[in-house]
């Protein structure tokens, strides 16, 4: 079609009709006030700490074609801030009477992406309280930071050493000190509400074109401190030869607030007034609450005061990780075993007791399972642990994993299909899982058995390609499988699982059964790896994991960020201010935290403080008028005074004030804290999950043979590298050994041949009809007077086949110049562009040429993958272009390209490595560069010793490749696995 | 009459390019207008993908990535994969994540988890999240990072949200629980994922691709290193087919759908005809009465499209062969 | 000098690269991500070299009045427009801007990529002939993977998905491998000539 102007314009008009009026017209003449969202709600979350509330309104009818809800929050009506979204699918709608939304625990507050300045809402009232999220400019922002419950998370190096020390008179006439730092040396920070705060809330509804509609009258919420969740699961039981009481319990979903794991013991004829207790405490929380808003309801004050179930465990669980979920308590002389704990039991009756595991949380919460009596087992019946398991560094890896393994390999069956219709044929699917020790599996023996335990059929797997084909005398419904693993490091011959193969009607085959070993179901006990390091005081979980696993790496982030409250600023100099001290690890017995602080003048100060502090509960201490009262003291006392005294004798902090500059210490301080962070012990739980389960004693081995940082810092960590572990970076990844191998000899290869080309000798390469035609189409277009077309691919830079095809490119644009012949080089990628330039221009230059260059003859068109063959395929059409070149890496363009290209009558040369594409190459084009060749061409082109060195070098490096292939699969089928085991699996 | 035969032949040697494209679009068209019953084979190739995100069914510790790496151009094709993949994890309660590494395609991610959870309850940031759109410039970053922590990779959703504090990630950290990666592309993208994340972690990588490329990914396939592949439309209406069978199948004793098998699928015939899942076997009827929206066999009705077309150029080259001898015999006469 | 520079940084940071993909510790993977933080910044200044491209190609042919002129012309205007539209009313959806990828940009692209199937059929068409031995077994094995391709092929025999299935695994796996390895260590050597500043095309210009 000729275009023409007029043709021109009313195709724009067309256009701008399309793309303007038609979104805008299906939302023409809409009362906005329809669109208010109504029954907007907000309520506490119930279970959590107090920093929870969900929002709730009733959606708009999808006829309304709503996009999304957008919800504001403030701590005043006149003021409300973007706080999240809901999408909606616009043709549904939303199921359900309710949107709700959740602003709970912390999310997002502040951090580099927030915006810069405070906006207004757009498309709300000129009086409308709605502002965009809280900006980074901190004049705005900062006297929020009091409204909320605020995480900071600071980059660790930022946090040692690019804080500024700020020091703050306090209300007492005593100064403050803080670490300033900016925004930028935060990860990010991160919001909580305050507890029995107002927030205002209001929610409007967007349209599909984007309108914002009015939004709804701010309701208040206030979000309640509650106690804990009621766990669904807790298990007791009696091992009666070890007189030990075994328990275990599923975790709470919310776990944020928690404190304490506690179990207690219930006579049954104390039962009923327990069941009071509990409920009078809940009747007591909620009496709480309404008294908060009502202060006119009456006290409730509980009957019983005391709970008369008597605590036999308690642990601390207020980390932010997975606590252990299993406790065994010992029994002596009818006495429970354990720390404050004094409860008697009789465990020749002990049906009459019963068994009820709390949450407590930080506000003194408790909540209270069901009620759990424990059965009565032996030490046999419990799971057996590995006898054989190993912790030790990762090798090959940067540094963050340890790993784990345990027992010998498994091997069971997944899966069967019939392979005829007479059913007498199957295949059977297996997996295995094995670890680094029994890396290499000799081979695994299946055995098939039927019901008379005739065997029917064998199959020696010791290529495991995870398939296995059975041939059955007749149809079968049930088979037995017979599983023996032989391995390269301690094979035993017996080492054999059993599976059973069932017929099932739903699924009309053959499912696998349980796998045995030794008579035990290997799947009904689970594995958790539970870990602990220098810094916390109890086990947290690592892994879970099926009882057919035998390895598992643990990771170990480098990432170590600082956790601090914030709540002081300076807009004017845009800093936040935080605390400056930071802990290094717990001390030896795990009863304190040793903490130093980024400015040593601060720890001096500290003593003085403490010093101050102990002298004033002295005091209180010999006038406190009740014993309760003096312990609370005496208690307090302790404290500061194991504060001052770890602050005066730890070696760590020792070592430290002998540094007199703060950033050489702060760089100490960090190495010492990496160990205690990052060095962790283990031990491992199986267990069935109803607290039937046995649980190894710590691990411990020979002293690692690699230790982080050097002996002076090792030595504040006994049991480093014996009972710790610690993931040490490694400098060479030794499963690269055969890749560093072969690039050795390939590169020594390209050497000696050039050299010898240098030398004169005659290296023969074989004639590519492809490339030996170039210069002939090249001189076609020329004598036609039409232009030549050069396509260098569609992948990056980074790709080796566009580097081969700029190559060509250069040699095809110096002979075009030289003739006098024009190319056009579209372009897809960007950083292709000006290279591609580049070489054209040079080119011309060298040709001697530099006044028939055009810059523009190098364009680009579009990155857009058939936008971009579209704007090909027109060049081609309306140039005329008598030479094309494809040369590079195409995809499923490409035969769009080159179909085009023969229909307008194009000489085409391509080449290209892309495999699929080399097919639709071959019938559209008239010579193509099958993989390599394409690699090949530059050399050729240049005809230099050293390209043609490189060239011989590839083939002879070809031919080794072939050598081992050959010598590879010949082994392999007489079952010599080394070859193949000496290669990388992956 | 055999002068005629062969001035025909001699016609269809010398056809006009242009006359094979009609027929192409014809008998593309006519099959999408008019939808008809045709079995569905099941691959393996496909059967792996399903049975490996199964096996994930109900595990709050296990999820599936889904990563879109094609554009529009390609959709007809990788579209249906990528619904019934979410319609499977949707069924049978499996975590998705969903991410893509161009801003073409973030819109038809989004529009693919729509289209698949209009018909179930699933909540974003509980039941899937999606990851949005991420630079391909952070490609090997983001890869490599989720090897150690997917939340500190990954960062915030397509929401803005941070990653760490939804519901769906509190047992999933990095790829020993997100174990199946599953790219959808037109071009090589799944191999960077064999490469990087097969490579250095040890993650199940499936691809989902346009039939074109398929040869391109068997070595891959061979080597196990792709533990399955969606063949193109093929491959997508094979999937439909079993989540039709199996996902979708409700009775007390598997409310939430049905094991695979093998055995099951390769007698089962279900008619896309109907407006509901109806299962034939052996000639029984069994109607579940659950809707079967056309959004969920769209990949079927494809397919019979590119039956027809299949069997026209097949003709059609057999046609040319013919008139090829019978030129030469007259030639060499 | 103006090449002399660029060669030092190729081969200097091509070598630091090959032993960063032999060393795993966290100094070189720290040092890969540092990189790639730079490699970030260098995108959005070629993004502004390929519009300034575009620009003056097309701007070039509207200011002579080359032939088809016009059609830079819904080029340019497409091009701001689309732009424009992002501009102004963002990205999201339910914006003018995702209503054009929506109804322009999606059906075009799947425009062109469905034009895919007619070429294969031409191109099917043209080159499955039986002109000699070798082409006879391509046309047969051709028949028999497209048949294993559709439903109609198993109802015909279910040998025919089975060879279908061998002919694509074993003998044209046989020939991409070998494609493959020639194609890897054509890579490796042209990746080599660069390190070594053998080849330097790339730079600009013959040799």
């Amino acid at each position: 079609m000729k275009l023409n102007l007029g043709k021109i314009s009313s195709l724009m008009l067309l256009a701008v009709f399309c793309f303007v009026l038609l979104p805008i017209n299906s939302n023409a003449a809409v009362n906005p006030n329809d669109y208010i969202i109504e029954e907007l709600q907000a309520k506490d979350v119930p279970n959590d700490d107090g920093g929870g509330l969900v929002l709730s309104w009733k959606p708009l009818p999808k006829e309304k074609r709503i996009i999304e809800y957008r919800v504001y929050r403030g701590v005043t009506a006149d003021s409300l801030f973007y706080i999240g979204k809901v999408d909606v699918n616009v043709r549904t709608g939303v199921a359900g009477n309710e949107v709700f939304f959740y602003d709970t625990s912390y999310n997002s507050f502040l951090s580099l992406e927030s915006p810069a300045k405070l906006k207004k809402e757009k498309q709300q009232e000129k009086d409308s309280p709605l502002y965009g999220t809280f900006p980074r400019d901190l004049s705005i922002t900062g006297p929020q930071l009091k409204n909320f419950n605020i995480l900071a998370v600071i980059n660790e190096d930022a946090f040692y050493f690019k804080n500024k020390k700020v020091e703050i008179t306090n209300d007492d006439g005593g100064t403050d000190v803080y670490a300033g730092l900016e925004l930028r040396h935060f990860f990010g920070l991160y919001k909580k509400l305050l507890a029995d705060k107002e927030y205002y809330y209001t929610v409007f509804a967007v349209t599909e074109s984007r309108k914002y509609m009015p939004y709804a009258e701010p309701v208040i919420g206030i979000a309640r401190e509650n106690s804990p969740e009621k766990i669904d699961k807790f298990f007791a039981t009696y091992v009666n030869d070890a007189n030990r009481l075994q328990f275990e319990w599923s975790r709470a979903a919310f776990a944020d607030d928690n404190t304490d794991h506690s179990i207690y013991l219930i006579k049954k004829n104390d039962l009923a007034k327990f069941e009071t207790y509990v409920a009078e405490q809940k009747q007591l929380e909620k009496n709480m609450l309404d008294r908060m808003t009502d202060k006119t309801v009456a006290e409730f004050v509980p009957t019983i005061k005391e709970n008369p179930a008597k605590l036999i465990f308690k642990r601390y669980c207020g980390y932010p990780y997975n606590p252990v979920n299993t406790a065994s308590v010992n029994i002596e002389d009818g006495k429970i075993v354990g720390e404050n704990i004094d409860a008697q039991i009789d465990v020749e009756n002990i049906e009459n007791y019963g068994f009820v595991f709390s949450l407590q949380d930080r506000a003194g919460y408790e909540t209270f399972s069901a009620i759990a009596y424990s059965d009565i087992i032996s030490l046999s019946d419990l799971p057996s642990l590995p006898e054989y398991w190993e912790i030790n560094d990762r090798p090959d890896d940067k540094g963050d994993y340890n790993r784990i393994y345990w027992e010998k390999p498994v091997a069971f069956l997944t899966n069967t299909s019939f392979l005829n219709e007479d059913k007498t044929e199957i295949m059977v699917n297996y997996d295995f899982f094995s670890n680094s020790k029994y890396k290499n599996i000799k081979t695994i023996y299946f055995d098939l058995y039927d019901e008379d335990g005739n065997k029917l059929d064998s199959v020696n797997e010791y290529y495991q390609d995870k398939k296995l084909v059975f041939n059955l005398p007749e149809p079968k419904e049930k088979l037995f499988m017979k599983i023996t693993i032989r391995t390269k490091v301690d094979d035993d011959e017996n080492y054999t699982f059993d599976q059973e193969l069932v017929f099932d009607e739903q699924s009309k085959s053959l499912m696998p059964g349980e796998l045995m070993l030794d008579g035990e179901k290997l799947n009904d006990y689970a594995y958790s790896i539970y870990k602990n390091n220098f810094s916390s005081q109890e086990w947290r979980l690592s892994k879970k994991m099926m009882g057919s696993q035998r390895e598992f790496f643990d990771n170990i982030s480098y990432n170590m960020p600082h956790y601090k409250g914030v709540s002081k600023f300076d807009a004017e100099k845009g800093l936040l201010y935080v605390d400056p001290s930071f802990s290094i690890r717990m001390n030896a017995d795990k009863s304190a935290s040793v903490s130093s602080n980024l400015y040593q003048s601060e720890m001096d100060k500290a003593v003085e403080k403490y010093s101050k502090e102990v002298a004033n509960y002295t005091e209180k201490i010999a006038t406190a008028e009740t014993e309760a009262e003096k312990a609370g003291f005496q208690s307090a006392m302790d404290y500061y005074q194991g504060q001052i005294d770890i602050i005066k004798n730890n070696e760590i902090l020792k070592k430290a004030a002998e540094f007199d500059n703060d950033k050489a210490r702060v760089k100490f301080l960090k190495k010492v804290k990496e160990i205690g962070n990052r060095a962790f012990e283990y031990k491992m739980v199986r267990s069935d999950g109803k607290a039937h389960f046995s649980e190894s004693s710590t691990y411990s081995s020979e002293m690692a043979t690699k230790l982080p940082y050097t002996e002076e810092i090792r030595a504040f960590y006994p049991g480093l590298g014996t009972t710790y572990f610690f993931p040490i970076p490694n400098w060479f990844s030794s499963d690269k050994l055969p890749a560093l191998i072969a690039t050795l000899i390939f590169g020594l290869l390209v050497f000696i041949m050039i050299f010898q080309a240098k030398r004169g000798k005659n290296l023969y390469v074989r004639p590519i009809a492809g490339i030996e035609e170039i210069d002939n189409a090249i001189g076609r277009a020329t004598e036609m007077g039409k232009p030549i077309l050069f396509v260098p691919g569609l992948s990056g830079i980074s790709d080796v086949a566009t580097l081969a095809g700029l190559s060509i490119l250069g040699r095809v644009a110096k002979k075009a110049a030289e003739y006098d012949t024009r190319i056009l080089v579209p372009v897809r990628d960007f950083i292709v562009l000006p290279i591609a330039q580049e070489i054209v221009k040079e080119a011309h230059f060298e040709a001697g040429r530099p006044d028939t260059h055009d810059k523009n003859s190098v364009f680009f068109i579009t990155t857009s993958q058939f936008a971009f063959v579209a704007g090909v395929n027109g060049v081609m059409v309306r140039e005329k272009t008598a030479t094309n070149f494809y040369m590079g890496m195409f995809w499923a363009e490409a035969l769009i390209m080159t179909e085009n290209g023969s229909a307008t009558g194009a000489i085409q040369i391509a080449g290209t490595d892309a495999v699929t594409q080399i097919p639709f190459f071959i019938t559209t084009c008239d010579y193509t560069l099958i993989g390599e060749e394409l690699y090949a061409a530059s050399a050729y082109l240049a005809k230099e010793p050293l390209q043609i060195g490189t060239l011989k070098a590839v083939d002879y490096t070809k031919f080794l490749i072939l050598a081992f292939i050959v010598v590879g699969s010949i082994l392999s089928t007489v079952h010599a696995t080394f070859l193949i085991n000496a290669f990388p699996e992956k | 009459m055999n002068g005629k035969i062969i001035a025909f032949f001699d016609k269809m040697q010398k056809l006009d390019r242009r006359y094979i494209y009609l027929m192409v679009a014809l008998s593309i068209i006519i099959p999408l207008v008019i939808p008809f019953n045709s079995p569905t084979f099941t691959s393996e190739t496909t059967e792996n993908i399903y049975r490996k995100i199964d096996s994930f069914a109900g595990d709050p510790t296990k999820a599936v990535l889904l990563s879109f790496s094609h554009d529009a151009s390609t959709m007809p094709e990788l579209f249906p994969m990528e619904v019934s993949v979410l319609r499977h994890c949707f069924e049978r309660n499996v975590r998705i994540f969903t991410i893509c590494w161009s801003p073409a395609a973030a819109p038809l991610m989004e529009h693919a988890i729509n289209t698949a959870k209009e018909n179930y309850d699933v909540t974003s940031g509980v039941d899937y999240v999606n990851f949005g759109y991420k630079p391909n410039s952070l490609f090997l970053p983001i890869v490599l990072g989720m090897g150690e922590d997917i939340s500190e990779a990954i960062d915030t959703d397509s929401q803005g949200r941070k990653i760490k504090n939804l519901d769906i990630m509190k047992e999933i950290k990095n790829y020993d629980d997100m174990n199946l990666v599953i790219d959808f592309s037109g071009g090589g993208a799944a191999l960077s994922w064999v490469t990087y994340a097969r490579a250095k972690f040890g993650v199940n990588v499936a691809a989902g691709i346009t039939a074109v490329m398929v040869a391109d990914y068997y070595p891959y396939l061979q080597t196990g290193q792709l533990i399955g592949m969606f063949r193109g439309l093929k491959g997508a209406a094979e999937y439909e087919k079993m989540v039709d069978v199996f996902a979708s199948y409700e009775t007390d004793e598997y409310p939430n759908g049905r094991p695979f098998s093998k055995e099951v699928i390769k007698n089962v015939k279900v008619p896309i005809t109907k407006s509901t899942i109806i299962y034939i076997e052996d000639g029984v009827e069994f109607d579940t009465g659950i809707p079967l929206n056309y959004k969920y066999k769209v990949a079927r009705i494809g397919m019979n499209a590119q039956s027809v077309a299949h069997i026209m150029i097949i003709v059609f080259i057999i046609l040319g062969n013919i008139g090829f001898f019978l030129t030469r015999k007259k030639d060499n006469l | 000098m103006k090449r002399q520079i660029p060669l030092i940084i190729v081969i200097t940071l091509g070598f630091m690269f090959v032993a960063h993909s032999f060393i795993p510790h966290t100094i070189s993977q720290d040092f890969l991500t540092w990189f790639q933080d730079w490699m970030k910044a260098i995108s959005p200044f070629a993004v502004v070299l390929g519009i300034m491209s575009l620009f003056m190609v097309h701007g070039k042919k509207i200011s002579y009045k080359a032939p088809n002129w016009q059609y830079s012309i819904v080029t340019l205007a497409g091009l701001i427009f689309t732009a424009l539209t992002g501009f102004i009313w963002g990205t999201q959806a339910g914006t003018p801007y995702m209503w054009i990828f929506k109804n322009i940009q999606m059906p075009m692209s799947s425009t062109m990529f469905a034009l895919l199937a007619f070429y294969i059929a031409s191109a099917a068409y043209k080159a499955f002939r039986a002109r000699s031995p070798e082409a006879t077994v391509l046309l047969v094995a051709a028949i028999i993977v497209m048949l294993g391709q559709v439903p109609l092929g198993t109802m015909i025999s279910k040998w025919i998905p089975i060879s279908s299935k061998w002919i694509l695994n074993v003998p044209n796996l046989a020939s991409k491998r070998a494609i493959m390895i020639g194609v890897g260590l054509g890579m490796t050597a042209t990746s080599l000539k660069i390190l070594l500043g053998i080849e330097r095309t790339y730079l600009g210009g013959g040799d």
